[in-house]
């Protein structure tokens, strides 16, 4: 065996792989050249023919190894230097590529209402309170326009009846009564323009038809429908036949939830792509023909298959993939229509406007629900005022392509699904906020089902106190995860467990110094540890480090004692949370730990913390 | 009569002349232009004067820029001919260029002479010639007086 494999080796010319450039190629297929052809060529000097030959084959070898290495080079994205193989990177790593983004600001609008004496208090007229509607645009001094993105609704109330639209006393007539109100209300604007476009398409149906967006830089395609009233909704890929959308909230808790997700069906859906070098946005519809979907709900499958004409025997049943594609897996487009396409573009640093420069209203579009006479609603609308009181945010110039480039690696590794649990908290925290806002949120194993995990999860009211989360916020999560989660994986949503505690100590002062004052810094020392913004769930209370707090204010001469006691139920019309907690006998080592899935609160802190000086 | 040893007995001239082996000479480059040989592909030099001959010829016939890899390589007579009847100095111009080439690709090659003349007679293909007869040494293969000679036609 091993004589052989010699002699194979013998019969093999032996050729050299590493050369890779001219000098070493020639080189190479000199001694090659010598070697084996001794006998039918000697002259290979830079002057000869020979010279020559092999001048032209290092010369392909050097073109072949170089654009080996170029194109080995484009398959990565920190060497790709060509915007193609840059974009195809992109596309693979679901790297977005964005134009420059649009600038964000509310801006308040003021009106000027007649004044009205309802049930003896003067009030705004509420016939006359309108709502300006998305879409009314203002224009900063820089020229930069700004689109209004919500209905701004003077008449929306708070539950107590209160109008949420800050309300001063406007003029008033020589007797001192109250002619008119000033009403201020903020609604969030973007920045950029707003602009429609159409396009026709053919009484031929083409699959996977595209249209390219004649302004870059768009950041929110609005709308697209087509003439026969189809509306085509934005899907991350064809195959995804689903969007969530934001219904308004009807339920009792919508000053919490305002929004409540809805599972839509999008058989005609789109995706975006957009251009590296341009920044032009191109979209992409559809590979089912609507037309030929609209008789069959579920298609006949026997006409997928191709007719065998002038045959009578056959093995197998050819099915044509053309026709298959026309299938509504990658959602459906329809033909002999004109699609109309609403988008926003425009954006930049320069749209970063400062605060006070917005103050033209170029477009308000107003209505009035309380339909007041036409030249009242006239004097409302001619007399609108806007400013912006914050400077505006987000504006950013289109990312380069090696801002894009270094985004590859994080985003890769950033899957889309839910994996560890940082990859379940990270979905939780980054619920869109008009579906609900989970303050704190903590996962745990679920001791009972291997495959499961337990999410706690906790809300707070505008007290800055903890609440239980909605319910609808809960089945909004749980719709906002379910798309990332593995089919396997169940998590179960619960309520964290809120332990209020009251904290009393007693502390031996510097006689020299006025005990109040050292006590009142004291207590606003503790109520900033104790501020719940502080506090994770699952997370202990270190008794030590609240006594180096204490120790930590001037005049503390030393700590007497220190107390923690669970209050729970309605307590001088002050209402706790309903879990009973011991709280020395989950003191351990002189740290308190709270249940499974528990939170600490001190959740009136100007009465729940309790200080006294020593004797 | 004698006394002999075959072992001392030799070969004959016949035997020898018999059994002479039957030497190809080895080939040392192909002949330009190129052409079919007979028992190679190509027609192949044998001996080395007429190979470096074959050598010069077209390193004197070659311009900057037309040999793959090498720029500079060849005596780039063409630029001179461009502006021939301008041109006074020609033949100083031709030798320096034809000099520096051979030194710097033929450094082996000992030239001699330079003879320039404007071809005779009636130009048939309607454009003005010039032939150059370049006389030249090769001391390493004891070649002397050797004369290649190139036709050169304006632009």
């Amino acid at each position: 065996m091993t004589v052989q494999q010699n002699d194979n080796l013998l019969a093999v010319r032996q050729r050299k792989y590493l050369a890779k450039d001219f000098n070493s190629l020639r080189k190479n297929l000199l001694e090659y050249a010598r070697q084996y052809y001794p006998d039918r060529i000697r002259d290979f000097s830079e002057s000869s023919f020979g010279g020559l030959i092999l001048d032209f084959a290092a010369y392909v070898g050097d073109n072949m190894s170089y654009y080996l290495d170029h194109q080995y080079g484009e398959l990565h994205p920190t060497t790709a230097v060509e915007s193609i193989n840059i974009q195809r990177l992109l596309n693979a790593a679901n790297v977005p590529i964005t134009g420059a983004s649009p600038a964000i600001v509310p801006i308040t609008v003021y009106i000027q209402v007649p004044a009205a004496t309802i049930n003896g208090i003067v009030q705004p007229d509420p016939t006359t309170l309108p709502i300006v509607k998305a879409n009314s645009t203002f224009v900063a001094t820089n020229a930069v326009v700004f689109n209004l993105i919500e209905d701004i609704d003077f008449s929306s109330k708070r539950t107590d009846g209160s109008l949420f639209a800050s309300v001063k006393i406007g003029a008033k007539n020589t007797s001192g009564t109250i002619q008119t109100f000033i009403l201020a209300y903020s609604g969030l604007c973007i920045s950029g323009f707003e602009t429609t476009e159409t396009f026709t398409v053919g009484p031929t149906f083409i699959p996977y038809n595209q249209y390219t967006l004649s302004n870059s830089n768009v950041s929110e395609i609005i709308s697209v429908n087509d003439a026969l009233g189809n509306i085509y909704y934005h899907v991350d890929a064809l195959t995804n036949d689903v969007v969530y959308v934001n219904v308004l909230n009807t339920a009792g808790d919508n000053d919490l939830v305002p929004n409540v997700i809805k599972v839509v069906p999008a058989p005609y859906r789109y995706i975006t792509s957009t251009d590296l070098t341009n920044r032009s946005t191109t979209m992409t519809f559809g590979a089912g023909n609507a037309e030929s979907l609209q008789n069959d709900i579920i298609p006949d499958p026997s006409s997928f298959a191709i007719t065998l004409p002038y045959r009578t025997t056959f093995s197998r049943i050819p099915v044509n993939p053309q026709q298959l594609l026309q299938t509504s897996t990658l959602g459906i487009a329809a033909a002999n229509t004109t699609y109309s396409i609403t988008y926003r573009y425009g954006g930049g640093l320069s749209h970063n406007v400062d605060a006070n420069n917005i103050n033209i209203a170029r477009s308000i579009n107003m209505t009035f629900p309380g339909n007041p006479p036409a030249a009242v609603a006239g004097k409302i609308r001619s007399g609108v005022e806007v400013n912006n009181t914050i400077n505006a945010a987000g504006g950013e110039d289109a990312p380069t392509t090696d801002d894009l480039k270094a985004l590859i690696p994080s985003v890769t590794n950033s899957q889309e699904r839910i994996v560890t649990r940082p990859d379940l908290l990270a979905r939780v925290y980054t619920i869109p906020s008009n579906f609900g806002r989970v303050f704190r949120a903590a996962v745990r194993n679920n001791p009972h089902n291997p495959l499961a995990t337990q999410l706690f999860i906790i809300s707070r009211n505008t007290q800055n106190q903890l609440i239980t989360s909605p319910d609808t916020l809960k089945t909004n999560l749980v719709k906002y995860l379910n798309p990332y989660r593995m089919i396997s994986d169940a998590v179960d949503v619960l309520d964290a467990r809120v332990i209020d505690l009251t904290f009393s100590f007693s502390v031996l002062i510097d006689p020299s110094l006025n005990s109040a004052v050292v006590l009142q810094n004291v207590l606003t020392q503790l109520q900033t540890y104790f501020d719940i913004g502080n506090f994770h769930i699952d997370q202990p209370i270190v008794i030590d480090t609240l006594r180096n707090t204490i120790y930590q204010i001037p005049g503390i001469m030393s700590i007497n004692q220190i107390v923690f006691k669970n209050i729970t139920g309605t307590v001088n019309n002050r209402t706790y949370s309903n879990l009973r907690y011991d709280p020395a006998s989950n003191t351990k080592r002189g740290v308190m730990f709270p249940p499974p899935g528990g939170i600490f609160e001190v959740r009136y802190p100007d009465v729940d913390i309790i200080a006294q000086p020593s004797a | 009569m004698g006394s002999y040893s075959f072992k001392s007995s030799g070969t004959t001239a016949a035997d020898t002349t018999a059994n002479k082996l039957n030497v190809t000479p080895v080939p040392i480059g192909p002949t330009t232009p190129l052409s079919l040989g007979n028992s190679d592909l190509l027609t192949m030099t044998t001996d080395m004067g007429t190979a470096l001959a074959d050598n010069l010829r077209n390193l004197i016939l070659t311009n900057w820029g037309e040999r793959l890899g090498f720029y500079d390589f060849g005596a780039n007579l063409r630029p001179l001919m461009t502006n021939l009847v301008s041109q006074d100095d020609f033949d100083s111009s031709a030798i320096s260029n034809i000099r520096n080439a051979v030194q710097r690709w033929m450094p082996y090659i000992d030239l001699q002479s330079f003879v320039s003349h404007h071809r005779t007679q009636a130009p048939t293909s309607g454009v003005a010639a010039i032939q150059l007869v370049v006389t030249y040494n090769i001391p390493s293969l004891n070649i002397t007086g050797k004369q290649l000679q190139v036709t050169l036609y304006a632009i």
